[in-house]
């Protein structure tokens, strides 16, 4: 034992040389310094930067305020760009400035005045840098260069944008897939047809926030929504049913109750909940006893309480027996609504 | 003898070179995890979250234990967070003081009958309050008997309806799109299930606040609150993040974190037996879904969106190390058959041995070293030339990864962009090792010591308040 320790402690020095440390010492000292002089570099940098952002908004001001409050005689007549900004404009950097500037506006302007916005944006071809973006092989400018071209309005860039729909990076193909419905409502959805990738929660909330305030074109469209074999679809398209409450397709809802997905059932139970009907309460009923998940069987009790009638009463009385403490409160809930609804 | 000294030596070398492998090696994580989400949130418009049917539900369960001198402040801040969906359950958990007359006198709360069933056991629930003003109708007031923290947050769950949990301090400030950046990566999964997100918590000390509102950032003045905001920049900028890449989080801090309500229950809610309750939950919750083969995920956001008050004095700062080490201990202990276990994947082959070699074991090593210094010192059997080299290896890897931290701050978020700021904090960095270091060691030492002793107290927080100005005419509604 003695004579393994010695030997692995002598091999064990030939590796711990003090010189080792000496080298080690001395590098870790030159990153440290190198680290803070990075420190130092990048915090000029960003007040550098900070403040010929700030310079250039200053000098863009007055221009894009004028720009903003303009009311045409002619629409195809260009602004007058002052020769100092376009001198300015040569620069990069400056159309890169003026470019998140107006992106920004556009943003917060509607009417006459975004309009202003989009024309200069094409007067200058500020699309050419988004676009450029948009070509890149780094997601994060392709998503940006999208978001760009999406919030300008420049629909000549459909195609190409239709063609990152299906983009293996997430962002990139959900930023695609939200500009081509911000660009064409309900039509900008056709990729629906051909989705292999689920829809993030997050992205039905953005696309249903597009889709708000325009009504459901056509129920065939819809319909085959609900058939896809991609289950995030049928999962926002019962969400868009249950906000726009069209009670159309409420047989439809009720076949996805016997839909495989359990996050599909889950979305059908809600939506009927949100369309209420005889139909639907009896179809909640019904599934009630077939469905598994005791989450679900509490959302069919929720619904219940939205949709249901005293016809319900009998079905909710039978349910009290339940051992399940909660499931009985739930029914006791839905019991006393119903009655005081009644 | 000299064996012994070789054992000593080598080992402690071993164990700062493999420590030193880990820090580099979570380093380069970190960054490659902030990277990433500072592009994706650059693209991010937050306000979406904020007006949509769909956001998911949360509710806010802020436990209160004799927080009567700012508790009234404290439930207005939580009240005016930007989010729509939401429930602010406010536990009183049996305070002595006046916590419950002034909340149900400043909220109009009157009792009221809610419907649930408790489904985690918790001491008696006196009464639920809501408010009888519209204008506070998210408002739940639970108050209870006194049965510690984690038994208030399950009070809380036991009476919460919505989708998530956000378990608060109630004294901390949160900024006002906290809740629509710690849900949204519940939203953005569609493989596996999100039960848990944690945001980054900041050192409010010394930065001044208006109407529960954030209004200006400071580096903490005293020396204390600054090693623990430079500690913190450590901990969560390089430490959580670089474990959220892996998903291997064991930590999501008791100040702020939210949870998938269902899987918390399920999981069986706090755990009553240890200091280290909010640990001890996201574990069993990671342990739940392992065992039951449901690919599931831990996520960190690293944006500053919770500000806490950093004790500022050694007696506070020793009783809160104590009992995180204690609350570590009793974890890692529960949670024994997770270690090397390759059933739990990288939990139970990299987040549980990292935390127990390098979390737990770190201040015991450095203290039996310290120790075995002293007697190898007496013996004269130190090499005094190779002790000092040793040392300032260690020291100055010490250095690199604080000012490595600090990097990162600049780059990324740059909250201390002050004059003299950066300055102060890498003067923190070289002062660490010999005014902050040793102390949390010791107190670490000593929660040991008061586990084997099995001493069960929480250590009582005393907080110095936050800096406030004047807050404006009528807007406290």
């Amino acid at each position: 034992m003695t004579t393994f320790l010695k030997s692995a402690f002598q091999q064990l020095n030939s590796f711990t040389a003090i010189e080792l440390f000496y080298i080690a010492i001395a590098v870790f000292t030159s990153i440290i310094l190198g680290l803070i002089s990075a420190m130092v570099f990048i915090m000029l940098a960003k007040s550098k930067q900070a403040s010929r952002q700030k310079h250039l908004q200053a000098q863009f001001k007055q221009w894009l305020v004028s720009i903003i409050l303009h009311e045409p005689e002619d629409k195809k007549t260009d602004f007058e760009i002052p020769a100092t900004i376009a001198l300015l404009l040569q620069k990069r950097f400056a159309r890169r400035a003026l470019l998140s500037e107006l992106i920004r506006l556009k943003d917060n302007l509607s009417g006459q005045s975004g309009d202003n916005i989009q024309q200069l944006f094409n007067q200058l071809h500020l699309g050419n840098l988004s676009a450029h973006d948009m070509r890149s092989s780094k997601w994060y400018l392709k998503a940006k260069g999208i978001q760009e071209l999406a919030a300008m309005e420049q629909k000549a860039y459909l195609p190409e944008i239709y063609t990152l729909t299906q983009h293996r990076h997430p962002v990139v193909r959900m930023e695609a897939q939200t500009a081509l419905v911000y660009l064409q409502g309900y039509a900008g959805l056709t990729f629906f047809r051909q989705l292999a990738y689920p829809l993030t929660e997050y992205h039905q909330a953005k696309l249903l926030q597009l889709l708000a305030n325009q009504p459901i074109p056509s129920p065939e469209m819809v319909r085959s929504w609900l058939v896809s074999p991609n289950p995030t679809v049928v999962q926002f398209t019962l969400k868009l049913i249950s906000e726009q409450h069209a009670t159309q397709f409420q047989e439809d809802v009720i076949t996805c109750l016997s839909h495989p997905s359990e996050l599909v059932r889950s979305q059908a139970i809600s939506c009927l909940g949100e369309i209420p009907s005889a139909p639907a309460a009896l179809a909640l009923r019904t599934h009630y006893t077939s469905e598994n998940s005791k989450a679900l069987q509490l959302n069919i009790l929720s619904g219940l309480l939205k949709t249901g009638t005293t016809n319900d009463l009998p079905f909710l009385h039978q349910l009290r027996q339940t051992p399940d403490e909660g499931m009985r409160l739930a029914v006791e809930k839905a019991i006393r609504h119903l009655q005081q609804q009644a | 003898m000299v064996h012994l000294y070789n054992l000593f030596h080598y080992g402690m070398l071993l164990y700062a070179v493999s420590m030193l492998g880990c820090y580099i090696f979570l380093s380069s994580l970190a960054i490659v995890e902030a990277v990433k989400y500072l592009r994706r949130s650059r693209l991010t418009n937050y306000n979406l979250l904020a007006s949509s049917a769909q956001a998911p539900s949360v509710s806010i369960l802020a436990p209160a234990y004799n927080e009567g001198a700012n508790i009234i402040e404290n439930v207005r801040s939580l009240l005016s967070i930007y989010y729509n969906n939401l429930e602010l359950i406010v536990i009183n958990d049996g305070s002595k003081d006046d916590s419950m007359a002034k909340l149900i006198q400043a909220y109009d709360l009157e009792p009221a009958h809610l419907d649930y069933a408790p489904q985690l056991a918790t001491k008696n629930v006196k009464a639920v309050y809501k408010s009888t003003n519209p204008v506070y109708h998210k408002l739940l007031v639970i108050d209870k008997e006194n049965g510690g923290k984690a038994d208030a947050l399950n009070a809380g769950i036991n009476v919460a309806k919505n989708q998530y949990l956000v378990c608060i301090d109630v004294d901390c400030i949160l900024e006002q799109d906290a809740l629509l950046k710690l849900v949204r990566p519940f939203m953005d999964e569609t493989r596996k299930k999100v039960i848990a997100t944690g945001g980054v918590v900041r050192i409010a000390n010394s930065c001044v606040f208006k109407n529960g509102k954030l209004m200006d950032i400071n580096l903490p003045k005293e020396y204390l609150p600054r090693a623990q905001a430079l500690e913190y920049i450590r901990a969560f900028l390089l430490g959580r993040m670089a474990w959220s890449n892996l998903n291997g989080l064991l930590l999501i801090s008791g100040a702020f974190g939210a949870f998938d309500r269902q899987v918390a229950i399920a999981a069986g809610g706090y755990n009553h037996n240890t200091v280290g309750e909010d640990m001890e939950l996201v574990v069993r919750m990671r342990r739940y879904m392992a065992d039951r083969n449901i690919p599931y995920k831990v996520a960190f956001i690293p944006d500053p969106l919770c500000w806490t008050e950093a004790p500022a004095s050694y007696q506070i700062l020793g009783r809160q190390r104590n009992r995180w080490m204690r609350g570590t201990i009793e974890t890692l202990n529960m949670h024994r058959k997770l270690f090397l276990n390759p059933k739990y994947g990288v939990l139970g082959l990299m987040s549980y041995p990292y935390w127990l070699f390098y979390e737990l074991l770190a201040p015991v090593i450095e203290f039996t070293g310290f120790v075995l210094f002293l007697v190898l010192a007496f013996a004269g059997l130190i090499n005094w030339s190779f002790f000092l080299v040793l040392t300032a290896f260690i020291l100055l890897f010490g250095w690199l990864f604080s000012t490595f931290a600090i990097l990162m701050e600049v780059v990324t978020f740059n909250q201390y962009r002050k004059p003299g700021d950066l300055r102060k904090l890498i003067v923190t960095a070289l002062a660490e090792p010999f005014l902050f270091h040793p102390f949390v060691v010791w107190s670490s030492i000593k929660g040991i010591v008061d586990l084997l002793r099995k001493k069960k107290s929480w250590g009582e927080m005393t907080r110095q308040g936050f800096n406030t100005v004047p807050q404006t005419p009528n807007a406290s509604t």
